[in-house]
């Protein structure tokens, strides 16, 4: 039995679909876990309960947050460790995706390539010291044509040379807003091996949310101090 | 000052009933017993087969409190000189 986990999915308000339609989609197609990370401002998912009772899926409701800049990054994303499971933050700007990567509340950096700017050596190092996993999302892989999307992939690419390097945690996901945009782990596998992932490592990716999801679970009374 | 989990890193680790949980050399998993001395890198434990010198850098301790909680704590947080550990050293990192 896989514990296939996808790591950032939108659902009402933001995407199209309820977190339960998500979620049995999902489990039909292979996923044992599925985390809603909607952005900042469409937090109040619709009929969470309904998710939660759907059997052989795990729905935990997460967050993207959303920030212009670093200052409002830190905050929200405190205040979203106070209340989540699980934060996400949406990459963009060379400013947010080097606040993310150093603040400690962070768990995932989604689609940190979205600013056409690859990540920094300073970045990944920050990333590794603070837990930080960095998201490849997709979904540009399927909707982009021509030139972006090779503009794209040689993106992921340096940004998966270094994280390799830096031995940083990667995600792979498909940034689903949709139950049609869902793809099964076989789909997410193969498209992340075409943009330069190996297997073993794309399946590390989609069992990473899993393990962060564990870590977080616990009760930490301070860095590295775990009450048993 | 009282311990607890959460003032474990700064507090006086000597004298504290300590078990090594996980390590990444695995003759030192296991080795349980009290601490007797503490350097930058090491903690001397007293085991019922002599004084055992663990690395603190590669294993990870289960302390059990005078008031009976039992903390699990990554070596590398409280790799620093025991009188220095003392003052106050936020690590911005979770484990």
């Amino acid at each position: 039995m896989n514990f296939f986990c996808e790591g950032n999915v939108h659902s009402l308000p933001e995407g199209s679909d309820s977190p339960s339609r998500l979620a049995l989609e999902a489990r039909c197609l292979g996923f044992s876990c599925l985390i809603i990370c909607n952005h900042t401002g469409f937090e109040k998912v619709f009929l969470p309960e309904a998710a939660s009772s759907i059997q052989g899926m795990e729905v935990i409701m997460g967050i993207e947050v959303m920030a212009e800049n670093a200052k409002v990054l830190h905050s929200r994303a405190r205040s979203a460790r106070a209340r989540y499971p699980f934060v996400a933050v949406h990459g963009g700007t060379e400013e947010v995706n080097r606040a993310a990567c150093e603040d400690p509340s962070v768990d995932l950096l989604v689609h940190p390539e979205d600013g056409r700017k690859a990540l920094g050596i300073a970045l990944v190092k920050a990333a590794q010291e603070n837990d930080v996993a960095i998201g490849f999302d997709l979904s540009p892989m399927v909707r982009l044509r021509r030139t972006s999307r090779s503009r794209w992939m040689e993106l992921v690419r340096r940004n998966l040379t270094l994280i390799r390097k830096f031995e940083v945690p990667a995600v792979i996901t498909s940034g689903a807003m949709s139950h049609l945009d869902l793809r099964t782990p076989r789909d997410l596998i193969a498209l992340a091996e075409v943009v330069g992932f190996e297997t073993f490592e794309a399946k590390e990716a989609l069992l990473h949310p899993l393990r962060i999801l564990d870590k977080n679970r616990k009760s930490w009374a301070s860095p590295g101090v775990e009450i048993l | 000052m009282e311990m607890t989990p959460e003032n474990l890193t700064r507090h006086e680790l000597i004298g504290l009933a300590v078990e090594v949980a996980d390590s990444t050399n695995p003759s030192l998993t296991g080795i349980s017993g009290r601490v007797v001395d503490e350097t930058r890198n090491t903690l001397v434990v007293e085991t019922k087969d002599g004084e055992k010198r663990v690395p603190k850098a590669c294993a990870r301790f289960t302390f059990t409190l005078p008031d009976g909680r039992r903390a699990r704590v990554e070596g590398l947080v409280l790799e620093s000189q025991p009188e220095n550990r003392i003052n106050k050293r936020v690590k911005r990192w979770k484990l």
